[in-house]
């Protein structure tokens, strides 16, 4: 037979319990003492009182087993049942008064204020999702899922050239919706390595040419005004490094497209062929021609 | 040798931790106390097993064994004796071997403590779901996390050394063991919660028992955390501490919640109430550190479709499921006992204040988990590779912890069920006063925004609010007014108090930009001035260091380098910090031109305050300390602060029953 721990705890809680019952009939204690209401209400002495409980109905099945099988005789089983039982049936009551007196002392579930909780709940997270929506934006290459490190100006224009890429690839796909948006996050890019980098040449190039770029794809009467954008950037940076042959090329791009062929055609001569890169001598090249000839494209 | 080591390890520590669970499980069960006891000798097994893995793989690192392939995969002969240490750590399948060890530990640590309590069913209970938790561990160690695979290494053959960045910084070696200190501390209060669920022993008890075990978790996870934010600020060069990134934010999780726990409990231990927010808080807590897990072990950041090719993701995460769903039944199945029978009187009390600060510290904890996980669910449901940017959780955090520095003025001072407005006014006067002239300091010497200028008034009212109560302390009790949960607490106000005024300054009066300089020339830049005196070049084991030398304000020279690692061919940077009191120069070097021109491009970032992030976190540590020291002793179930006569109970009508 097994005992269960702190069974003598769990005998004395169930005689104060039974004692408080019986006097509560005749006349209650006028103030009890909030610690010794605590400690009547703890979940822990109820539990003990329940451990107790199934250690007695556990013996009387024991008892009754060993008295079957002739191990007790009739004089120790009968006493023994009785004192089980009575204890069993102590244990059971207690149980009982103290599962009523938590349910009465209980307060009555206030649904105005669980209403409100809700609300507040409620509207915390749809505030949280709308600044949250605000502020998420296209994934740029090496971007991580969530904030970001202060980058320095080449990691901000490599993000803003991977996103440049995501985009043209979004344009082609045909959704121009998601490539303006990925445009937008390239030029801010661009801005962030021009405010730590002020003077930069390749952030105020490219930040240029992406307004071109969404010049392209946008109505004629905004487009206009992103094309002079763009050539302020593209002016500002040839002013700032007037040997970076990127500047001019797009630059000689704007103008030629304006059908300012000579200005277009002054800033490919002033671009040092053997400093460009091999990509960017044929498109010089062609462009040069165009520009000779008077094309536009 | 160190294979047949490793390998007899984790099996050990898997069978002892099997073996165990289902001896004290049955134990518990068909109530037979004497299995139930053996769960000591289980727990010896299971810390042995652990203990000797990771002996037997730091054997194999120190050895540079490469027949291990973890060994192979992240040694090298070149890395230097520290970091060759912490390689232990520094990848998925060494850092599981921490992990099994620390539980190990801690699982020792709870049978040794609870030795004369060990047939009571509570702490078999908690026994019983650490091993359970051990079970996991283990069997990632056996399973899909082996480390202890083995490899064939040709002639010569030398491995590629740890990441770069982790072997750029001692605190390497520190910041991981913390934090995992941390997270699986929060196994022990976890493990009693849901022995306490299943025993129906609710109250106060399994509280009181493990409350210290908490605070230790929590003091770890907090130093980790410190230390974290220090080895990122210290190595990687952008010039922040805090990023906001899913494993910085995996961290700071189930640190919230565990802030919280600390908070909500004692409102259970003294007046009954909170059973359910509670159990749920520490749950939560432990939950989230597996699936901090998840997200930082699992590769789900590269990719969210990654975690499935590897064993690992979708194990981790049906451990999380699991413990969620367990959790969410167990509490179903005590709610009615869980409930509490009291109220709270008034909004105006102790009690009022730490239920404001839990519902603003998982205000805070949804703002952050949100924002991490919903550029996954984003990826997962329709592929779109979305980034949710800093702003988000600058702005959503802000009034959030600038609410709680107000609430952490303001709590210490009041009494538990109701406070009147002359008692108020007595305990806050000087708080309030020193808020004031921080303000107005703050104003003279420069500071401006609003935001950051409330920051330093609500520090100055929460630090005045919390001296007053250590020099209260103090005064009535001597040096044992610094020790205990609750003076203790009081210096753990102050370092936050010193963090978050630090935030403050650092965050909105950084500045940032780049120089690009020759020999000699000089940049001026935030009130410093900047010399490019050279260049210096150092061979060392594992890499060629390029420094760059500058003087800052005729200090120095100082030298932010670039590091070349011999294996790997990497090329990462290292920045130097002029730190004082006052504000921090940080300086990277993003590109050294050769010729004779020889220019450097550096990035300088400045900010206010930094050195007091540190000390801040130092002086949390040590209330920590001083928290889990006992202090005067009190019967926590006692009366409290202002008594209040039991009414008596009244029916649905409101009539006195």
């Amino acid at each position: 037979m097994t005992t269960p721990t702190g069974g003598t705890a769990a005998r004395r809680a169930a005689r104060e319990a039974s004692a408080t019952t019986s006097s509560k009939g005749k006349s209650a204690p006028k103030s009890v003492s909030v610690s010794a209401r605590r400690r009547e209400l703890d979940p822990d002495a109820l539990a003990v009182l329940e451990e107790e409980r199934d250690f007695l109905l556990r013996s009387l099945e024991d008892l009754e087993r060993e008295y079957a099988a002739g191990d007790v005789d009739d004089s120790d089983f009968e006493e023994l049942k009785d004192d089980y039982t009575a204890r069993a049936a102590a244990v059971i009551r207690a149980i009982k008064d103290r599962t009523e007196a938590v349910k009465s002392l209980r307060p009555q579930r206030n649904w105005q204020r669980t209403a409100l909780g809700l609300v507040l709940v409620g509207t915390m997270a749809v505030g949280a999702s709308w600044v949250m929506f605000r502020n998420a934006g296209t994934r740029a290459p090496g971007q991580g899922l969530t904030g970001d490190i202060r980058q320095d100006s080449s990691n901000l224009i490599l993000q803003a050239q991977g996103l440049t890429g995501q985009a043209q690839a979004s344009l082609q796909a045909g959704d121009s919706a998601k490539a303006i948006k990925q445009f937008e996050s390239a030029v801010r890019a661009y801005d962030k390595a021009l405010e730590i980098s002020p003077e930069n040449v390749q952030a105020m190039t490219y930040r240029g040419w992406v307004l071109h770029t969404i010049a392209l794809s946008s109505e004629p009467s905004v487009a206009a005004e992103f094309d002079r954008q763009a050539l302020e950037y593209l002016d500002e940076a040839i002013a700032t490094d007037p040997s970076y042959s990127d500047a001019r090329v797009f630059r000689a791009i704007l103008e030629r497209n304006a059908g300012d062929f000579v200005a277009a055609k002054a800033d490919l001569d002033a671009i040092d062929v053997n400093a460009i890169p091999m990509y960017m001598i044929q498109m010089v090249n062609s462009l040069k021609e165009e520009v000779a000839a008077g094309r536009r494209d | 040798m160190n294979l047949a080591l490793g390998r007899a390890g984790i099996t050990l520590g898997f069978a002892a931790a099997i073996l165990g669970a289902v001896t004290v499980g049955y134990g518990l069960i068909r109530h037979r106390p004497d299995l139930v006891r053996l769960s000591r000798w289980y727990a010896g097994l299971v810390f042995l097993g652990g203990l000797l893995a990771a002996i037997a793989m730091e054997r194999a690192l120190i050895t540079r064994d490469f027949t291990v392939l973890y060994v192979a995969d992240n040694g090298s002969t070149k890395t230097p004796a520290l970091y060759n240490f912490a390689t232990l750590w520094g990848a998925l399948e060494g850092s599981i071997i921490l992990w099994a060890l620390i539980l190990g530990g801690y699982l020792m640590a709870v049978v040794v403590k609870f030795r004369k309590r060990l047939a009571d069913p509570l702490v078999g209970w908690a026994i019983f779901t650490m091993l359970i938790v051990c079970i996991f561990f283990f069997w990632m160690l056996v399973g899909p996390a082996n480390p202890f695979k083995s490899f064939s290494p040709p002639a010569g053959f030398d491995g590629p050394g740890p990441n770069p960045l982790l072997q750029n910084h001692p605190l390497m070696a520190f910041h991981p063991p913390m934090l995992y200190l941390g997270y699986v501390g929060f196994t022990v209060p976890f493990a009693f919660a849901i022995a306490a669920l299943i025993t129906g022993r609710v109250g106060e008890g399994w509280l009181l028992a493990t409350r210290r075990w908490t605070l230790i978790a929590w003091g770890f996870l907090t130093a980790g955390i410190i230390l974290g934010s220090w080895w990122s600020y210290e190595v990687l060069g952008w010039g922040g501490y805090w990023a906001w990134d899913p494993v910085e934010n995996a961290s700071l999780l189930p640190w919230l919640t565990g802030t919280a726990y600390l908070h909500s409990v004692l409102v259970q231990e003294r007046r009954g109430m909170l059973r359910v927010w509670n159990i749920s808080l520490l749950c939560a807590t432990f939950a989230l550190t597996i699936l901090g897990t998840f997200i930082t072990r699992s590769g789900v950041i590269e990719s969210v479709h990654a975690f499935t090719t590897s064993g690992i993701g979708p194990a981790i995460i049906s451990f999380f499921a699991l413990i969620v769903l367990s959790t969410v039944v167990l509490i179903g199945w005590r709610g009615d006992r869980l409930r509490s029978p009291g109220r709270i009187d008034s909004p105006l009390s102790r009690e009022g204040a730490f239920l404001a600060n839990n519902v603003l510290f998982a205000a805070f904890a949804f703002v952050v988990l949100l924002g991490t996980l919903f550029p996954l669910v984003v990826e997962a449901i329709n592929d779109d590779r979305i980034s949710v940017g800093v702003p988000y959780f600058n702005r959503m955090t802000m009034p959030i912890g600038l609410t709680l520095l107000f609430l952490m003025a303001i709590a210490p001072v009041l009494p538990w069920r109701k406070a009147s407005g002359e008692l108020l006014r007595h305990r806050l006067i000087w708080p309030a006063w020193i808020g004031v002239g921080s303000l107005i300091f703050a104003v003279v010497v420069g500071a401006r925004g609003f935001a950051p200028v409330l920051a330093f008034g609500l520090g100055g009212f929460a630090a005045g609010s919390a001296g007053r109560q250590v020099v209260l302390a103090t005064r009535r009790q001597g040096w044992r007014g610094l020790i205990g949960r609750a003076n203790g607490g009081m210096i753990v106000h102050l370092g936050v108090v010193m963090i978050a005024v630090a935030f403050a300054a650092s965050s909105s009066y950084v500045r940032q930009a780049e120089f690009t300089l020759t020999q000699g020339q000089s940049a001026q830049f935030a009130g410093h001035e900047l010399v490019y005196v050279g260049q210096n070049t150092k061979q060392e084991s594992a890499k060629i260091v390029d420094q760059v030398l500058i003087t800052i304000d005729g200090t120095g020279p100082w030298a932010p380098s670039l590091n070349k690692f011999a294996n790997g061919n990497q090329t990462i940077g290292t920045p130097s910090v002029r730190t004082t009191f006052t504000d921090d120069v940080v300086l990277s070097v993003i590109d050294i031109k050769g010729g004779e021109n020889g220019s450097v491009t550096i990035r300088v970032t400045v900010q206010p305050l930094i050195m007091w992030l540190w000390i801040g976190g130092g002086v949390m540590a040590l209330g920590t300390l001083l928290a889990v020291f006992p202090g005067r002793r009190r019967n926590p179930l006692d009366a409290v602060s202002a008594p209040v006569a039991v009414e008596p109970p009244k029916d649905s009508t409101g009539a006195t029953v």
